[in-house]
C-alpha cells in the first residue's frame, strides 16, 4: 500500500514538473576552479567571440555585506557594440535581454556559469526579426560556455 | 495482547503513510497552483510617460524606486563600455535597482531567479520625443522557471513594478 502510494507520489511529482506550457532551460557550464581563474577564463572566452565583459556585480558579496545570506552567486554582463545596434534597429524589445546576463554560482571547488534562457525568449518573440537575433545571441553564449568549460575551443584568448 | 516490537512496527508504518500522505497532498497544492499561473503572463511590461524627457523620467523613476522600498544600484546607456563614453547612445537608459531582503528570499528559493536580478528598468527616447518605461515582467520569466514556490515572489514583484510604474507616469 505505502509503496503504491510512494510510486503515485512521484509520478504525480514528474507531473507537476512537466505540466508547464513552456519550460525554461537555460544553458549552463560548470567545472572545477576558483573564482579568480573562472573570471578570467570567462572573460577570455567572452573575447574569443567578440563580447566583452561590461559589468560585474558580486551579489555574494554585497549581501553578505549588508547581514544577508551569501547565496554565492555573482552576475556578469557581457555585450558587443554590434550586437546593440542590432537590436535597436530591428527588435527594440530584445533590447531587454542587453547586455547578455551570466550567472555565476560558485560552489565548494566548482563554478557554474548559466544563462538567461534564450529558447523561452524565442517562443514569445518569434517575428522575423526577433528569432534570427535571439538564435545568433543563444549561438554566441553556447560558445562562450563551451569555451569557459573547455569542450569547445581552447580557454586561451584569441590570437 | 500484541506485543511491544509489533506496536511499534504498526506505529511506524502509520507515520511513513501520513507522511506519503502529506507529501501528496502537497503535491497536489503545487499541481493546483501551478495550473492557476499557466502561461498568462505578458513577456513586458510599458508605460509610455507623456510629457516628459528622458532625464525628466529618469529622475521620476529613481524616485519612485525609493520610494518603494528599493535601492538605487546604478544606470547606463545600452552601449555603456563597448564604445568610447562620448560615443554612447542617449536614447535608452538602464535603470538597475534591487531589494536586497526579496533578493535572498528569492535567491534561497531558486538561484535561476538571478536570472530576474538586479531588477531593471529600461527607458526609452523614441525619434518624436516621447518616452517609454519598459520592463521584463517577472511574473512571465517565473512561468519559465516553473517553480510554484518562486512564482508567488514574482507576482509580487510585478505588483511592485506596475507601482512603480503608475507613480512614474502620474
Amino acid at each position: 500500500m505505502i509503496a503504491t502510494l510512494k510510486v503515485a507520489g512521484r509520478l504525480l511529482c514528474l507531473l507537476t514538473l512537466s505540466l508547464g506550457s513552456v519550460q525554461a532551460a537555460p544553458l549552463i557550464a560548470s567545472k572545477k576552479t576558483d573564482p579568480r581563474a573562472a573570471f578570467d577564463d570567462l572573460a577570455i572566452a567572452a573575447s574569443n567571440h567578440g563580447y566583452t565583459i561590461v559589468k560585474l556585480q558580486p551579489v555574494d558579496s554585497a549581501m553578505t555585506k549588508r547581514g544577508f545570506d551569501n547565496p554565492h552567486v555573482r552576475l556578469f554582463f557581457i555585450g558587443k557594440a554590434e550586437a546593440v545596434r542590432e537590436a535597436e534597429e530591428k527588435a527594440p524589445l530584445l533590447m531587454q535581454m542587453l547586455p547578455l546576463r551570466i550567472v555565476m554560482i560558485l560552489r565548494k571547488d566548482e563554478v557554474a556559469l548559466m544563462s538567461d534562457d534564450f529558447e523561452y525568449w524565442r517562443q514569445f518573440f518569434s517575428d522575423t526579426w526577433s528569432r534570427p537575433l535571439l538564435k545568433q545571441w543563444e549561438e554566441d553564449m553556447r560558445a562562450i560556455l563551451n569555451d569557459y568549460a573547455g569542450n569547445g575551443r581552447p580557454a586561451t584568448a584569441s590570437p | 495482547m500484541r506485543n511491544m516490537p509489533s506496536l511499534l512496527s504498526a506505529s511506524l508504518r502509520g507515520m511513513s503513510m501520513l507522511r506519503t500522505i502529506t507529501r501528496l497532498a502537497l503535491l497536489l497544492l503545487l499541481t493546483v497552483a501551478r495550473s492557476a499561473y499557466a502561461a498568462d503572463e505578458v513577456p513586458i511590461l510599458i508605460r509610455n510617460l507623456p510629457g516628459y524627457s528622458l532625464d525628466q523620467a529618469n529622475a521620476a523613476l529613481i524616485s519612485a524606486i525609493t520610494n518603494h522600498n528599493y535601492t538605487f544600484v546604478r544606470q547606463q546607456a545600452a552601449d555603456a563600455r563597448l564604445v568610447p563614453q562620448v560615443l554612447e547612445g542617449r536614447k535608452v537608459r538602464i535603470v538597475y535597482f534591487c531589494n536586497f531582503a526579496k533578493m535572498e528570499r528569492a535567491l534561497n528559493i531558486d538561484v535561476r531567479a538571478a536570472q530576474m536580478l538586479p531588477c531593471r528598468f529600461t527607458l526609452v527616447e523614441a525619434e518624436n520625443g516621447s518616452v517609454s518605461l519598459i520592463a521584463i515582467n517577472p511574473a512571465w520569466l517565473s512561468e519559465g522557471l516553473n517553480n510554484p514556490l518562486l512564482h508567488p515572489d514574482c507576482l509580487e514583484l510585478k505588483r511592485d513594478y506596475l507601482s512603480i510604474m503608475d507613480e512614474v507616469s502620474l
